[in-house]
């Protein structure tokens, strides 16, 4: 069964609203299947008091920035801003809206559910990186640990499921939550072990 | 050949440091999924989400087709993309059955050439000047990076300069390079012609095309932060500044030229 049909399938056997990360999910009223998205924060605020996102570049610019105005590299970072909503979203523009929001997230919950999602551990991903990556591999356990303290735990909001006591405890969380998981150390992180190898990098 | 039951992934590079990398990737993948081409456009990164790695198991066609948003091949189209994605040739077969179609960089295809004109042509048109008569008095200069680790990027603007001189719309038409020769910097010399049209040949703005390029060229105003304002004008000199080719609306098409090229290079020949 698809990844498509699954999720339809999740969303029209679960009580609503729904959750993935900081954005809620709501059906909109009428007998129409449309959706609504907002920030959590947002839950109970007044419909008219917050601003209209309506197309995808808006949606690209919502999350390109946090409150502050810094870049946000990780989309999973707890810092989406709020004030927001979209409407009218059909099953497959709710689906690309949350591939936006956080990219992959719904495939690879979906995968995890069906026991097909592949997870892979620090130092297989770290031997496969070249160039000037190829140093990630030396990464010793210790600091392993203390980046992902520093990068994952405090910048991010996916339960990582590849490192050696992962934090996966409460994949599921409430019923009408989608998880966001974390197979694999990403290359942001991998990136940052550069860095705590050889010291802060100007990008190329 | 109808694509409509397959699905389009661009491949980007991305950035941990601003959203101007990624963000022609975003615009041609709409563009492109509100034509209702494909049955779906993906993007995915090296240095954003969706990471290579992750961005197949999100698709659900059995044919996919994975275009490098890359101005030239070299290391990330020829060693990391494969590796990540986990592709064998230009046609691999998944374990699920799904085919992977590899496609060529955005930045190799011919009709990059013609996406050239188009934007020298329009930023000209959209200045406050013209250019009267262009072959008699204007130079297309296409501006590149210029590396001595990997000079494809040098060979493929080399071949780009070659097509418009043949076609005989200006003057003249240059290479220059940031860090190797021909250099930007010296733009004054290398070029005769009283008008100058800069094309840069990079798949988005960011620190070469709105800060590195223009500060080579002299051009006084913060492009970032001001835009352009063309023509700069100093003795005997008109300049055009465009920002990068990557970020043209027409390299939709040459997307999906790449796929086109694709089919009659690998899967027309099979079927």
């Amino acid at each position: 069964m698809s990844i498509s049909i699954q999720f339809r399938d999740w969303i029209e056997n679960t009580p609503a609203p729904w959750k993935i990360g900081q954005v809620l999910i709501a059906p909109e009223p009428g007998g129409v299947k449309r959706f609504e998205l907002r920030h959590v924060d947002d839950r109970h605020a007044e419909t008219d008091s917050l601003r209209p996102v309506d197309d995808w570049i808006g949606l690209r610019e919502l999350i390109r920035v946090n409150a502050a105005g810094e870049f946000r590299p990780l989309k999973a970072a707890p810092d989406l801003r709020s004030g927001w909503r979209m409407t009218g979203l059909d099953f497959d523009n709710l689906r690309l809206a949350l591939d936006y929001f956080y990219p992959g997230a719904v495939a690879d919950w979906i995968c995890w559910r069906n026991g097909n999602l592949p997870v892979t551990s620090y130092a297989e991903t770290a031997k496969r990186q070249s160039g000037r990556y190829h140093i990630a591999r030396s990464l010793g356990e210790g600091d392993l640990e203390k980046l992902t303290q520093t990068v994952c735990e405090r910048g991010c909001l996916k339960r990582r499921l590849w490192t050696a006591i992962p934090n996966s405890d409460a994949v599921e969380g409430s019923s009408s939550e989608i998880p966001l998981l974390c197979a694999e150390a990403c290359n942001y992180f991998v990136g940052k072990a550069r860095e705590k190898i050889k010291g802060p990098a100007v990008e190329e | 050949m109808s694509h409509s039951d397959a699905a389009l992934v661009l491949a980007g590079h991305g950035s941990t440091l601003n959203a101007d990398s990624s963000a022609p990737t975003f615009q041609h993948a709409e563009a492109i999924r509100q034509r209702g081409l494909f049955s779906a456009v993906q993007v995915c990164f090296w240095k954003e989400e969706p990471n290579f790695r992750q961005v197949l198991r999100s698709v659900e066609a059995r044919r996919i087709y994975v275009v490098p948003n890359f101005i030239s091949s070299g290391y990330f189209t020829e060693q990391v993309i494969p590796r990540e994605l986990g592709l064998n040739g230009p046609v691999t077969r998944m374990p699920d059955g799904r085919e992977i179609y590899y496609c060529e960089p955005v930045g190799l295809h011919p009709s990059m050439t013609r996406t050239l004109l188009h934007r020298a042509a329009e930023v000209v048109e959209k200045s406050p000047e013209q250019i009267e008569d262009p072959r008699a008095t204007a130079c297309l200069l296409i501006c590149g990076h210029g590396t001595s680790l990997n000079d494809n990027s040098t060979r493929i603007i080399q071949q780009r300069v070659a097509e418009i001189r043949a076609k005989g719309l200006y003057a003249d038409c240059q290479l220059a390079l940031m860090e190797q020769k021909p250099y930007i910097k010296d733009w004054r010399t290398l070029i005769a012609c009283p008008d100058v049209v800069v094309v840069p040949y990079f798949i988005s703005d960011g620190l070469h095309s709105f800060e590195d390029i223009p500060v080579l060229l002299g051009l006084t105003e913060n492009v970032r932060e001001q835009g352009v304002c063309n023509p700069h004008i100093e003795p005997g000199r008109r300049l055009w500044y465009a920002t990068a080719i990557g970020t043209e609306p027409l390299m939709a098409e040459v997307i999906l030229a790449q796929v086109e090229k694709f089919d009659h290079e690998h899967l027309y020949t099979i079927s």
